[in-house]
């Protein structure tokens, strides 16, 4: 899978003070063909957002003149309710709690690894992008059923543990979209740290392991490197 | 309580001078009752002497008049007088008999006042003189010196009495003189062994009186300070390592990954490029494990602590770690004995036991079992992992929890050695108590015991 080919045309406002991070940020989402526009401070940040037009914004939590809760609150005081991904050094769960009470949608902490980055900011652009949550999502035949909190293969029901059906319901809402395991651990089992590779591995074998057996053709994807992607290739 | 005020050198000072100076009283009291009795007894015998001088000089129709004068101007009956014929019959005076054991040398001699008590009545202690005239008879004459026994007792009184006054001052005095003392060191105590525990922020504290305890408590704080600044530095220093080396790794990855990216699908390059990703993931997966630690351990605040069911916590965990084991044919339990609320921090004591799961799965071989269960002793409720894997020799328990440190058995599992470490500053955050021991099958049994106290920091 190249990144470089998935086309976009979203609009990406990157507000970040450091300029070798900034320009790390600018890199990755130009390769996955965002159109960037870059601040160095909050207020500059600030002033642009308002402006409006951008799908997602990378924010920085310390800023040199406004402190980016502050930014946020800005924002969505004035109802400008654009995803923000808010990027901080304070790894803290408080300070995520925060961050995420202020306004931001997700939080990441430096220092990060760029495509994961890029896959948060994709699945912000998509979860905006999408305005309704369909109570049936459908790929290839494969049916999830998010009222029952199942899932079907033709008629064949996949008696899906709680766990595996929010698995699969993360993979399929954001399908097409790479998803690293992190991103994948802190959807389903809504805990911030770092789970190791094994831990989600597992669980994903198993529930390609259960799609299989009900005949459903391979829709989970690793993606190397990085993490997961679901569609059909 | 006793046996710490005893420990006290100024305690043991005071009672010791108080005991000295009770017995100098004693002695003192001695010495004026012994002077007082000598005085008494050489008047009192002067007084018998005269008297048997003017009684033996005396003609016999003299004597019984002048022993009659002498009786009837004894108004306090403390005057005994007695003449007696050879035979020891009682011819003048009032005495029935001659005293036993009187000497009849003409000397003033004490008499035993029991082997008498027919003769004084009521009289404690008695001088007497005997002689024998020149006309054969016997002249006793005696004097009862019961105000010596009465100046002798009330002295006796006075002297314990002022004894025991000045040993119960001192007593007092010691007490209240060692009282801080002992409190202060009770405080060094606790303050050292919290330093002991780890804590190095504390320090000895300061007494109000003490002033050998306090410079001694000078000199160790100042040592603390340095060795507090010089441990800080230390571990600033690994800590700037790690999150400086964090941001570089991260590049390093991203561009090894965008190498990646950019190489057709069949490249031969992929294995290796997927080589370095793995290689650098896990360095950076240790770096971050260590800032993570740091980070748990310089957090001083409980901001993230509320009282939290463990049941829950421990079913997600089993059902994350499942599958996991299943994968190595390693079976996974969980028996829950108690519904117990602990004031915690859910999300860290998740990645703590977490961390327990995950070694256990990893050292248990196929056809094992771990079990996880919640119990309560006396003092709390207790989280356990046991697994039957081949266990921690028990002399290695302690550096387990090492950073870093990997047992040589377990140099061919993945891992960083940080796990346990982890899991530890976990657990003091919480003030919690972390044991490992051994299952009766010879595996690993974690326990954290959920006692309800105050954090370390």
């Amino acid at each position: 899978m190249n990144a470089t080919t998935s086309a976009h045309s979203g609009r990406i406002l990157v507000i970040e003070d450091d300029d070798s991070t900034a320009e790390e940020i600018v890199a990755e989402l130009t390769s996955h063909a965002f159109r960037i526009d870059r601040a160095g401070t909050g207020n500059e940040g600030l002033a642009l957002a308002l402006q409006g037009g951008y799908d997602v914004i990378t924010l920085d939590r310390m800023l040199p003149d406004i402190d980016g809760l502050n930014v946020v609150g800005a924002l969505r005081a004035r109802r400008i309710q654009t995803p923000v991904l808010m990027i901080s050094a304070l790894s803290d769960v408080d300070e995520r709690v925060r961050g995420l009470r202020a306004g931001g949608d997700d939080y990441l902490t430096k220092p990060f690894a760029s495509d994961e980055m890029a896959a948060r900011v994709e699945v912000l652009l998509r979860r905006h992008a999408q305005a309704s949550e369909p109570t049936q999502l459908r790929v290839r035949g494969l049916v999830l059923d998010r009222v029952a909190h199942n899932a079907f293969y033709g008629d064949l029901d996949l008696d899906l543990k709680p766990t595996e059906y929010q698995l699969l319901e993360f993979l399929m809402r954001n399908s097409g979209q790479t998803l690293t395991r992190t991103m994948i651990f802190e959807a389903v089992w809504g805990y911030h740290f770092d789970p190791g590779t094994n831990l989600i591995e597992v669980h994903i074998a198993g529930l390609r392991k259960k799609l299989e057996q009900a005949g459903c053709p391979a829709l989970i994807q690793t993606v190397r490197g990085s993490g997961y992607l679901f569609g059909p290739i | 309580m006793l046996a710490e005020l005893w420990r006290i050198t100024s305690f043991r000072l005071t009672v010791l001078y108080g005991g000295l100076f009770s017995l100098a009283v004693v002695c003192l009291f001695a010495l004026i009752y012994w002077q007082t009795a000598r005085y008494q007894n050489q008047q009192v015998d002067q007084i018998l002497l005269n008297q048997a001088h003017v009684f033996s000089t005396a003609t016999t129709g003299e004597l019984d008049k002048d022993i009659a004068y002498e009786i009837a101007r004894d108004i306090r009956h403390i005057g005994f007088f007695g003449v007696f014929a050879p035979d020891g019959r009682p011819l003048a005076g009032n005495l029935a008999c001659v005293p036993r054991e009187l000497v009849l040398n003409g000397k003033p001699q004490a008499l035993p006042v029991n082997r008498n008590a027919d003769l004084f009545a009521q009289a404690l202690e008695v001088r007497a003189l005997g002689k024998t005239l020149d006309n054969g008879d016997v002249l006793v004459v005696a004097r009862d010196v019961a105000v010596l026994e009465q100046i002798r007792q009330s002295l006796l009184r006075g002297c314990f009495l002022i004894a025991a006054v000045i040993l119960l001052l001192g007593v007092l005095g010691g007490v209240f003189y060692s009282l801080p003392a002992v409190r202060h060191i009770r405080e060094i105590d606790r303050a050292a062994r919290r330093i002991a525990e780890g804590d190095y922020s504390q320090r000895l504290p300061l007494g109000i009186r003490n002033r050998e305890l306090d410079a001694l408590a000078q000199i160790v704080n100042a040592m603390l300070d340095e060795t507090e600044r010089l441990m800080g530095e230390v571990k600033t220093a690994s800590d700037n390592i790690a999150h400086d080396l964090r941001t570089p790794l991260t590049r390093l990855r991203a561009s090894i990954y965008r190498t990646q990216q950019s190489l057709e699908d069949l490249s031969p390059h992929h294995a290796a490029l997927d080589h370095a990703l793995t290689q650098t993931d896990l360095l950076l997966t240790r770096f971050r494990a260590l800032s993570r630690i740091s980070e748990i351990e310089s957090k001083r605040r409980r901001a993230g602590f509320s009282p939290t069911p463990l049941e829950p916590i421990l079913r997600k965990l089993v059902g994350l770690y499942e599958p996991l084991a299943n994968q190595g044919d390693v079976r996974l339990t969980l028996g829950v004995a108690s519904d117990a609320i602990v004031d915690c921090d859910g999300e860290l004591l998740f990645e703590a036991i977490g961390n327990l799961l995950d070694n256990a799965i990893k050292f248990t071989p196929a056809g094992g079992m771990i079990r996880v269960g919640l119990d309560v002793d006396e003092a709390g409720p207790v989280i356990s992992v046991a697994d039957s894997g081949p266990g921690i020799p028990s002399d290695l328990r302690k550096s387990v929890l090492q950073r870093f440190y990997r047992a040589d058995e377990a140099r061919n599992v993945p891992g960083s050695g940080l796990g346990l470490s982890l899991v530890d500053a976990i657990v003091r955050l919480h003030g919690f108590g972390f044991v490992l021991d051994e299952t009766s099958e010879g595996g690993v049994c974690a326990r954290i015991l959920c006692r309800q106290q105050r954090p370390l920091r």
